[in-house]
Formats: structure tokens, sequence, C-alpha cells
């Protein structure tokens, strides 16, 4: 019978060689495109693995000085980041092209 | 306490799975409106359980339960609608083509989705095609 603490750690192991997988496979989506959104999309959804990946890694790999709330703080500031990022990024596509004659 | 690490683990295996399959979602469906359907829904999910997870696996087995998991989640939970929101809006104001009628349920030209529905839209929606050549 396992204890709980080992089941959570092959939880989190072999969620973050997944979540890794995941990413490095939607760079393709990022590189083919063929639009901007379609590479924005891609990229939202690999800050989110990169957010899931943080917040794995900090229960795979807590210490006594670092548990593994320590590391929400970064997966915290790469949330904000990556909305504001997809937001504008989003916005300047709409943005009426200045060689556009009709508008 | 191994309940409750059993469902946490639990919890992190089902949001990582969610997470593979919007991964898959992106890399397969061949619009960027299907495409954005499954990374707003897969993400969404996935984020959730993940941090779900975490959350638990924290407060069973360190300093108790504080706050900072809850922030994540509320957080992640109220930007990932506004941002799929705006990323749809853009898709639609540049007229991102939808998928060729073969990879969706037939539909008869003038139903909504049809190929000459664009032209129906209110002047504000209507996609604004750059003219790179002027006539």
């Amino acid at each position: 019978m396992p204890d709980g603490r080992s089941l959570v750690d092959a939880a989190a192991t072999g969620g973050l060689v997944v979540v890794g997988l995941a990413a490095l496979a939607l760079l393709y989506r990022v590189v083919r495109g063929p639009t901007v959104l379609d590479r924005l999309v891609a990229i939202d959804a690999i800050t989110v693995n990169i957010i899931a990946f943080v917040a794995l890694f900090g229960v795979g790999f807590e210490t006594a000085a670092f548990e593994s709330r320590v590391y929400l703080d970064v997966a915290l500031v790469v949330a904000v980041i990556a909305f504001l990022a997809t937001a504008a990024v989003a916005r300047y596509a709409v943005r009426p092209h200045p060689d556009d004659a009709e508008r | 306490m191994l309940a409750l690490e059993a469902l946490a683990a639990l919890l992190i295996v089902a949001g990582v799975t969610f997470l593979a399959l919007a991964a898959l979602g992106i890399l397969r469906l061949p619009s960027v409106y299907m495409r954005l359907h499954a990374s707003a829904v897969g993400t969404t999910v996935g984020i959730g359980g993940v941090v779900l997870g975490t959350a638990l696996h924290a407060s069973v087995s360190e300093s108790g339960p504080r706050l900072k998991e809850v922030l994540v989640l509320a957080f992640l939970l109220l930007t990932a609608p506004v941002a799929s929101h705006v990323l749809g809006r853009a898709a639609y104001l540049t007229g991102a083509p939808h998928a060729p009628p073969a990879a969706r349920a037939e539909r008869r030209p003038g139903e909504p989705g049809g190929a000459e529905d664009v032209r129906r839209r209110p002047a504000a929606l209507r996609p604004r095609v750059r003219r790179r050549e002027s006539s």
C-alpha cells in the first residue's frame, strides 16, 4: 500500500512530463500558423501549460525550505502577464490597417 | 490523510489529461474557432484540476491552507473567458475562414455559418479585409 505522499509525487512527476511535451507540441501550431490568431491561441495554451508546469514542479520537487506554494507566486505572475499579452495582441490584430482605403 | 492525498493525485492526473487533450485539439482542429474552443474549455478545466490538486496537497501536508492557491485559481477562472472572447472577436472581425464544409456538418448556402453568411452581417461586424493593391 503506497502512502499518499508518493502517490502525489508520482502524479506530479508524470504530469510534468506530459505538460512539458504538450507545450512543445503546441510550438508546432505557433510555427505553422497560418494567421496571427492561430499563433496567439497556441501561445495562450502554452502559457497555461507553463503555469501548470510550475505548480506541478512545486509539488514534485518541494523541500523544507521551498514548500510547494512558494512556486505559486511564479504561476500567478505568469498568469497575469499571459492575460495582458493575449488581450493586447488580439486588440492589435483587429486594428484597421493604415493602407486600407475604405477606412 | 491517505484519501485526501489520493484525491489530490487524482485531480492532478485529470487536470493534466485535460491539458494534453486541449493541446491535441489545438494541433488537429481545422479552423481558428474550433482551436479556440478546444483551448478555452480544455485549458480552463485542466489548470483548475492541477491547481486544486496542488492546493489540496499543500493544505494536507504543509502549514495549513492559505489564500494563494485560491488566488491563482480565481484569477485564471476570471481571465480565461475574457481572453478567449477577445481572441474569438478578433478572429471574427479579421474574417478568419471557417473550416471547409466537409469538416463540419453539411450546411446549405445561406444558413448560419454558410459561405455567404458573412455578407449579411451588420457593417460593424463585417470582416475588414486588408487590400494590398489599390484598384
